[in-house]
């Protein structure tokens, strides 16, 4: 398809606002397969509704075709017309998945534009399939389940017999269609295109109808495409008649073309003959399609606003008209109102001297004198036409206008929301550093100051400190702007969940809680894998297969539960499930095997410590440990990714009850308080969240036993690493190294893990830093957390903790 | 600047008549359903056009456009209903209960800029 450049400044919005309201139908189709309520049935009609309405702003042809097919099928619904089936459901979520495939591909193409027309294909994006998918739903499947009768056998002698008058009434149809067309060539008649359509209209039916009957495979092949055609054939003349495209020698050419493919292929029905023209049939329904939006295309981008604007208000009018004169009590104020538009569209049209026309049709449609108005009726018909023959002069300008409206850029939304730019945010952000250096700069000069008895300190905290306020704020103002409720997250696995649970023949329930609480934008997609991850992990291994629960004395039901709440500093995401647990005991023979612990001390090892050998790369996929407890391939990630972010993860896990995993994720990835020391000559900042106290020893309190050291802080023996070494791979003599006072300066790290002391050269500053993520390469086996840049420029490498004293 | 009132549950729909109809002039008020398009009605005063959907939360279209009628206040503002091809019923409901005119979706921005123009004369 083709999009002018006006049109795609629309496709922009579109995009932007077309996938609130998928994922609201996602959700919405999946509650539908729970209960049918009305209000449900009534906002998922209104949600396809509505993104068929805003495709049909730039002729977005298979997004319309395919939402208001999806319409149908929720209005048949409603009517009770069809009963919910899972094919049904099926059908809804593949049309949601196709409009999301288009706009996808919208993005896509809209990514690399740079201006001039648009082409983008969607041929490949299966909206045959989908709409076939719709099609097929077989009718009434459910209540046939319900009552519990066996199905009908279709018998086959019955099915040929329909067969063969479906065959001979479309014979009928086809030499009916084309005498009509004929004459419609020659005299174009609303009655005569009505004849047409229900022509086309009973082939439709019929072919569906026989398609009820499970014929066979080729057969069904034949029956669909006559169907496909006759329903496009009736569209078509639908449109004629709403004079939407005009009856050209082409339009009748294509419409003959249609009937002779229904024709041969109604042949090849009745014979049994094989040689189908499948490329015909696939030409016939594409390109006409195609160019039947082209149609509807050239006709508005020629610019007829005011002129069709007045078509459409003068033929409610006449259509009024026509009313009144069949029942002249019924219709009284509508006329008026009418009036009044189409007297002001004349004027607008610069046709105020057939006004008085209009005034005289109210008159006497009060006096009730039917006769004299209807030959009201047919001067304003004529007048009608004359105005439209006399479109051609009013184009150009119209055209204009149309273009220098296209152009006026989006600028003003209506809601009370706006939209960033996520790279605005990134910049923002990177606002947000340069002030907290600005700040961290100021404290340490006012603490300057203060050491020099500046006789201009008390002006210089007072700055200090609305600075230190006004950024705050600002942090967490951006902050709070980047943050998303985990809800939209935890949804998207509603999906997974039913289909994943579907194909493995389980049931399961996805309970999400806690999804407004809210995460930094690059949290929610840094979780999204380990989630899809542990989700499919719970489903696949975790809950059994239906008999197997209720053998257990389970509800046949498995439950996942994915919850989110704040605790403290952190955010805790859970997946929580109800299935059949972890074999902890498979889990500790595995870790021998391994050699990861002695068969000893393994006994010794908590249940918890022993699950957390799951989340070792290799470990996981281990087939015993898959086989036996089913947490299987790639937990690892999970940690990694989770770690990634100063996250931590944990398993709970009881046989027979069910799993829980938890992760634990920093509240704010991106402000890191700390302080910054010194090693070798070089600034690093180490979290405080690690850091438990600083104190200074004398190099005497360091002993070294077996290679390692150790040292006595307030009594308590500590395990001591010296940065240097570590991050040199170097051997430091504590004792000649000239610290200050001759005091080594230890950083009591705690926390977690166990305790230990880290020893740096000197204390510099506390203060709050903004981490900026660095590229894998840079981590040093996760040594490094981040970095954040000072107010001059330069570069602090952040330490993390539990990396740095394992070493 | 004359001020049309969007009454539209699609944030999407309103969104994209408004721009349009901003980019053409006019001055664009909006509501997601009757209920809310009421509410405005009274507190905005000199509206000069309501575009309004049928099928809508709350109050339906149907409802918020007898309840305008009733109001003598309100009784002479341009009512467009916006259908689709489909609610050929419900068109003739919205006429009946009291709007001047209907137009089908998608409508062309060039046509509901000039409908909206017709209706309010001038």
């Amino acid at each position: 398809m083709r999009f002018s450049p006006e049109d795609v400044e629309i496709l922009a919005g579109i995009l932007e606002e077309a996938p609130d309201y998928l994922s609201n139908i996602e959700e919405q189709i999946l509650a539908l397969e729970k209960g049918q309520e009305k209000e449900l049935l009534d906002s998922i009609f209104r949600s396809f509704h509505s993104l068929k309405g805003i495709a049909g702003f730039v002729n977005l042809v298979p997004i319309v075709e395919v939402c208001h097919r999806a319409e149908d099928l929720i209005k048949e619904l409603k009517s009770g017309k069809r009963t919910k089936s899972p094919a049904l459901i099926d059908a809804l979520l593949e049309a949601a998945d196709f409009v999301d495939r288009v706009l996808h591909r919208l993005r896509e193409a809209m990514a690399g534009y740079s201006g001039g027309v648009l082409e983008v294909d969607f041929e490949d994006l299966g909206e045959r399939d989908v709409l076939a998918k719709i099609e097929q739903i077989p009718p009434e499947e459910q209540k046939t389940e319900e009552a519990e009768e066996p199905l009908p056998v279709i018998d086959r002698a019955f099915a040929e017999e329909t067969l063969h008058d479906f065959l001979a009434e479309l014979e009928d149809n086809l030499v009916q269609a084309e005498e009509t067309l004929l004459a419609l060539e020659h005299s174009p008649e609303s009655e005569t295109v009505s004849t047409l359509m229900r022509a086309f209209h009973s082939m439709k039916g019929g072919a569906r109808l026989v398609l009820s009957l499970a014929p066979q495979e080729t057969q069904e092949r034949l029956l669909r495409a006559i169907e496909e055609i006759a329903h496009r054939l009736e569209d078509y003349f639908q449109e004629i008649r709403e004079g939407k495209v005009t009856i050209t020698a082409e339009v009748c050419e294509e419409a003959y073309r249609g009937i002779d493919l229904v024709r041969e292929l109604s042949r090849l029905l009745k014979t049994g003959a094989s040689g189908a023209p499948w490329e015909a049939v696939n030409a016939f329904l594409r390109p006409q399609r195609e160019q039947r939006s082209e149609e509807v295309r050239t006709q508005t981008e020629s610019g007829t606003g005011a002129l069709e604007a007045f078509g459409n208000i003068m033929e409610q009018f006449l259509e009024l008209l026509d009313d009144k004169l069949c029942s002249p009590s019924l219709v009284g104020e509508e006329l008026q109102r009418l009036a009044e538009v189409v007297q002001r569209g004349l004027v607008r049209l610069g046709r105020e001297n057939d006004v008085p026309l209009v005034e005289e049709v109210l008159k006497k449609s009060q006096e009730g004198d039917t006769e004299a108005l209807k030959n009201l009726r047919e001067q304003l018909a004529r007048l009608f036409e004359d105005i439209q023959a006399a479109k051609d002069s009013t184009c150009r300008e119209e055209a204009a206008q149309q273009t220098s409206l296209a152009r006026t850029p989006l600028q003003q939304g209506t809601a009370h929301t706006v939209r960033v730019d996520s790279e605005k945010l990134e910049r923002m952000l990177n606002l947000v550093g340069e002030l907290l250096a600005l700040k961290n700069a100021t404290r340490s000069f006012v603490k300057q100051m203060e050491r020099d008895s500046s006789p201009l300190l008390p002006e210089a905290k007072n700055i200090a400190s609305g600075l230190e306020r006004l950024s705050a704020d600002f942090q967490s103002m951006v902050f709070s702007l980047r943050m998303v409720p985990i809800g939209e997250l935890f949804s998207r696995y509603r999906r997974t969940v039913r289909d994943l649970a579907k194909s493995l023949g389980k049931k399961v329930t996805l309970l999400i809680e806690g999804g407004e609480t809210e995460l930094d934008r690059t949290v929610i997609e840094k979780l999204s894998d380990p989630l899809t991850h542990l989700v499919r992990n719970a489903v696949d291994h975790g809950i059994e297969p239906p008999e197997e629960r209720e053998h257990l004395g389970k509800p046949p039901e498995g439950t996942i539960i994915l919850r989110a709440y704040y605790r403290g500093a952190y955010t805790f995401v859970e997946v929580e499930d109800d299935g059949r647990g972890v074999d902890v005991q498979a889990v500790r023979v595995k870790a021998v095997d391994r050699g990861l612990v002695s068969s000893d001390e393994v006994l010794r090892l908590s249940d918890e410590e022993v699950l957390s050998f799951l989340f070792l790369p290799g470990f996981s996929t281990a087939r015993v440990v898959s086989d036996v407890s089913g947490r299987g391939v790639g937990m690892d990630v999970v940690k990694t990714n989770i770690e990634s972010m100063g996250g931590q993860v944990g398993i709970e896990s009881v046989p027979q009850r069910g799993t829980r995993i938890w992760m634990r994720i920093p509240l704010s990835l991106l402000v890191v308080r700390g302080l910054m020391v010194r090693i070798a000559h070089e600034r690093y900042i180490l979290p405080l969240e690690f850091v438990r106290e600083t104190v200074k020893v004398p190099p005497e309190r360091v002993r070294e036993y077996f290679n390692g050291r150790f040292v006595e802080v307030r009594g308590e023996i500590l395990p001591l690493v010296v940065a240097e070494e570590v991050l040199f791979d170097t051997r430091v003599d504590l004792r000649g190294k000239g610290f200050d006072f001759n005091l080594v300066p230890l950083v009591v790290l705690g926390g977690e893990g166990e305790t230990c002391a880290v020893a740096v050269d000197a204390f510099l500053e506390e203060g709050e830093y903004l981490m900026k993520a660095v590229p894998e390469y840079m981590r040093g086996n996760g040594v490094v957390s981040g970095v954040t840049i000072m107010g001059d420029g330069s570069i602090v490498v952040i330490l993390n903790p539990p990396q740095l004293v394992q070493w | 600047m004359v001020k049309v009132l969007i009454v539209d549950d699609s944030s999407m729909t309103r969104n994209f008549h408004a721009y349009v109809l901003r980019s053409a002039g006019f001055a664009v008020i909006d509501a997601s359903d009757g209920v809310e398009a009421l509410e405005k009605l009274y507190t905005e005063g000199d509206i000069a056009c309501i575009i309004t959907d049928l099928n809508m939360p709350n109050m339906d279209g149907l409802t918020f456009i007898r309840r305008v009628r009733q109001e003598p206040l309100f009784a002479d503002v341009p009512i467009i209903v916006v259908t689709t091809l489909d609610d050929a019923t419900d068109r003739k409901e919205g006429i009946r209960a009291g709007a001047n005119f209907y137009l089908t979706k998608p409508i062309q921005p060039s046509v509901l800029v000039e409908s909206v123009r017709i209706a309010v004369g001038g």
